[in-house]
């Protein structure tokens, strides 16, 4: 039967009384509850294992002047760190301005403006990036402040749209009966429509942070940097190891970035809702 | 608001006065001007049709849903224009579906409103174990448990002891046990009634079912379309005269089986005195009426003995005392009614003088 709170119209059949023994086999076991082992290890394994052998490769290729130049002075390092640190701001530049937002548009008073805020938000995502990073330079000029702008802007409809949609798949009824027993606005807010929607949320974030990762490639075309220049110097000067390089090195970092995230997923959502009956 | 104690009666009086509710976009009003006096420790059922605002006027005494106009004191206070989130943490609210959060622990739920108007946490735990054994759950066994790890009829349980933690004066319970199995349902309603003999609050309970109302009723009031009172009275009262075809038609047939469950066997005159002769059946003397009827119908004679609490016979029943029985107490209900009708109309026309 559906035990999904409000989903529970059909009685059950007569005779079909209170099933302990089922029930008591859904109780998750203590600790091991929800990561597993094998999710705790299978994705790092993976990633370990491409990067050694490009490293294996790349040791083993002869590098010209060309591709030495492009990666002189630890070149590799400083962009994959420029890479992190712009996709690491601009996702809590995301957080911190479209959860609030999403709560806001999820108010009873300003639900009316929703449509409105979502089309806006559509046109940031639904835009070429490049396009919109090209613009960004004509009023905020060149350099990283641009590139998180631009980025901030792509990613924010995932996480916006999914607070939205995470707080409306609340069931009303638990909502009337937080206010029924005296909780106020902000007590509703706070301690059930919130932890009922983290998974939701927190599912937005984790595609805001693969797409910014991604987006980050482009931050070099404004001037900010980012493992964007390994692989346009790639391609501008036909060195296939250095577009190599550069290409493994985001992959890699978005689906470790993918895998921390799915870990805080984890983590992160309450207790309670995974166990269904 | 003042807490009544008066021979072991928790509750509160609750009055509606003229309460109407007229809702935004609609011309007629869903709730049309309803006055009530419910008593403390009284346990009230309102029962209707589905659309009969039944639901709107239980959620206007918790304002949930503010009254277009009317007043509701509970206690005597008008409890109209005070903070209506204080007003909810002193009474009661129990759903259907229980309203059970289900990111928090079975403890963590009936917490909930103590913590709220600040108890210690000692208090609380203390309080949450209480309830957890008031309604018949082990504490150490489901204290950590989430809801969706209970059954239905667990979780509705559950919900009950969240709407009492706080120890409200009254209680409200929109269709508490709508949404689970018949047996369930019957058991639920066996501790319901167990706990208002206990702690006597106020409870107005909502329902569309109407066995369920007599079964759980010291009145009940049936609304009929908009919230009007078609009738307001003892079960006895509804099942033996009803006040219109409407209320007739959601009585429903069988009216006198249905009387049989509100009459034990020892209430009953005319147990006859052991004879000696040889009785298949025994019965408890707290069994109804209708389990003597099932009984008298399945043994070979036709009779079943009345024993007492040590097992002793009290009596014999069989058909011919059980339907002089039952003659007797309809005839009487239908004078008390009649009566009853006769004594209301006449203060309806004082009060028009």
């Amino acid at each position: 039967m559906s035990g999904v709170p409000g989903g529970g119209e059909n009685p059950r059949p007569v005779g079909v009384l209170e099933d302990e023994a089922a029930v008591e086999e859904r109780l998750p076991g203590p600790g091991a509850r929800r990561i597993t082992w094998r999710k705790l290890v299978f994705m790092p394994a993976v990633l370990a294992f491409v990067l050694l052998v490009t490293w294996l490769w790349y040791e083993g290729t002869d590098l010209d002047s060309v591709s030495r130049n492009s990666l002189a002075g630890g070149n590799m390092w400083i962009r994959l760190r420029e890479h992190i640190w712009l996709t690491a701001v601009s996702t809590f530049f995301v957080l911190i301005i479209a959860i609030p937002l999403g709560i806001l548009l999820s108010r009873p008073r300003f639900r009316r403006v929703q449509p409105v805020a979502m089309a806006v938000a559509n046109v940031g995502q639904a835009s070429p990036s490049i396009g919109i990073l090209a613009l960004l330079v004509i009023w905020v000029g060149v350099g990283m402040k641009a590139a998180v702008v631009g980025m901030t802007i792509y990613a924010l409809l995932p996480v916006l749209a999914n607070t939205i949609a995470g707080l409306r798949t609340i069931d009303p009824t638990l909502i009337e009966a937080a206010r029924g027993i005296g909780m106020s606005q902000r007590g509703v807010l706070r301690k059930v429509e919130l932890p009922l929607a983290v998974p939701l949320i927190l599912a937005g974030v984790r595609t805001a942070l693969v797409l910014n990762v991604g987006t980050a490639t482009l931050a070099f075309f404004v001037g900010g940097g980012g493992l964007g220049d390994l692989i346009t110097s790639g391609i501008t000067n036909h060195r296939m190891p250095v577009l190599i390089l550069g290409s493994v090195l985001t992959v890699t970092l978005a689906l470790f970035v993918d895998w921390l995230a799915s870990l805080a997923e984890l983590l992160l959502r309450p207790q309670g809702l995974e166990v269904s009956r | 608001m003042p807490d009544v104690h008066t021979d072991g009666v928790s509750g509160a009086a609750i009055t509606l006065e003229h309460l109407t509710k007229t809702f935004p976009g609609s011309t007629l009003p869903a709730v049309d001007d309803i006055s009530l006096h419910i008593e403390p420790g009284e346990l009230l059922v309102m029962v209707g049709p589905s659309g009969s605002g039944k639901s709107t006027v239980l959620k206007m005494i918790n304002r949930l849903i503010e009254p277009t106009a009317g007043r509701i004191l509970i206690a005597d206070e008008d409890v109209t224009g005070i903070d209506p989130v204080g007003l909810r943490r002193k009474i009661g609210y129990a759903i259907q579906s229980s309203g059970l959060f289900p990111h928090m622990t079975v403890a963590q739920n009936i917490a909930l409103v103590p913590k709220m108007i600040g108890w210690d946490k000692e208090r609380v735990t203390a309080r949450v174990e209480e309830m957890l054994t008031l309604v018949g759950l082990e504490p150490g066994e489901y204290w950590k448990r989430f809801p969706r790890q209970l059954s239905g009829g667990q979780q509705q349980r559950v919900g009950v002891a969240r709407a009492l933690a706080a120890d409200p004066p009254v209680l409200l319970m929109d269709e508490p046990f709508g949404a689970v199995d018949p047996i369930t349902r019957a058991s639920l309603q066996d501790e319901l009634l167990r706990l208002q003999r206990e702690l006597r609050k106020t409870i107005v309970f909502v329902t569309h079912d109407f066995d369920e109302a007599i079964r759980l009723g010291d009145r009940i009031v049936v609304l009929r379309e908009r919230s009007r009172i078609a009738q307001f009275d003892t079960p006895q009262a509804i099942l033996a005269s009803p006040a219109d075809d409407f209320v007739s038609g959601f009585v429903g047939a069988g009216a006198a089986l249905k009387r049989l469950n509100l009459t034990r066997v020892r209430d009953l005159a005319g147990v006859q005195a052991a004879n000696g002769a040889p009785v298949g059946r025994s019965l408890a003397e707290d069994a109804t009426l209708r389990d003597a009827l099932e009984a008298v119908l399945t043994d070979p004679a036709g009779r079943a003995a009345v024993t007492g609490p040590d097992g002793e016979r009290l009596g014999v029943v069989d058909m011919a005392s059980l339907t002089a029985a039952v003659h007797d107490m309809l005839q009487a209900d239908r004078l008390a009614a009649e009566e009853h009708l006769r004594e209301s109309a006449e203060s309806r026309r004082e009060g028009a003088a």
